[in-house]
């Protein structure tokens, strides 16, 4: 993908974010309810701006091009991205929670994610390490 | 790790597009293993090493203990 193609679609992207945006407003305005597809559309456009820039490419709108080998470093930056993410996710639930439980709402679905979010990495370790032994 | 890729691309007259180009890699993963902020797999290693035709020894420097 050329600079100026990628110059294209992340306005594209943005324009489609902020009209998804006004949309919500426009909604909560008018029916005093939020749109929850909205955020989930909000995110997965973000997800694809920040991906295209980064890469050039972008894998949610299935523009990746399957017969080009993927690069050692963007593989690499991948793979450190992952792990951070992980750990960001992590801190991320453990605040909604505590937001949650100082509010006085409990909040079970969270508390779940939490724990199989803390449990998802050893378990994923110990299964991957048996490959190796 | 420190390597010396840098000196026998020049050594090679080769840009680092072009080195990229012959490992089948972008330019920034060059650019990156020249400046010591990546090591590469010893798959591209050795890739260079062959590319700048040298050993892979006398590519990387092993830190010293």
């Amino acid at each position: 993908m050329s600079k100026k193609q990628i110059k294209w679609l992340s306005v594209v992207l943005l324009l489609s974010i902020m009209a998804v945006i006004g949309f919500m407003i426009y909604r909560y305005y008018v029916g005093n309810s939020v749109n929850y597809y909205g955020i989930f559309t909000i995110s997965l456009l973000a997800a694809s701006l920040f991906e295209l820039n980064t890469f050039g490419e972008t894998s949610f709108l299935g523009s990746y091009n399957q017969d080009e080998k993927g690069d050692e470093l963007e593989e690499h930056i991948v793979k450190v991205s992952s792990k951070i993410s992980y750990f960001v996710l992590l801190v991320i639930l453990f605040i909604i929670l505590l937001i949650t439980d100082l509010t006085g709402k409990s909040n079970l679905p969270i508390m779940l994610a939490l724990c199989a979010a803390i449990l998802t990495l050893p378990v994923i370790q110990f299964i991957v390490s048996k490959k190796y032994q | 790790m420190e390597n010396l890729i840098r000196e026998y691309r020049e050594k090679k007259g080769l840009s680092q597009g072009k080195l990229a180009e012959l490992c089948e890699v972008t330019r920034q993963t060059i650019n990156a293993i020249e400046n010591g902020k990546y090591d590469p797999t010893l798959k591209l290693a050795f890739r260079l090493a062959k590319v700048l035709s040298v050993s892979v020894d006398e590519l990387f420097k092993g830190e010293e203990t």
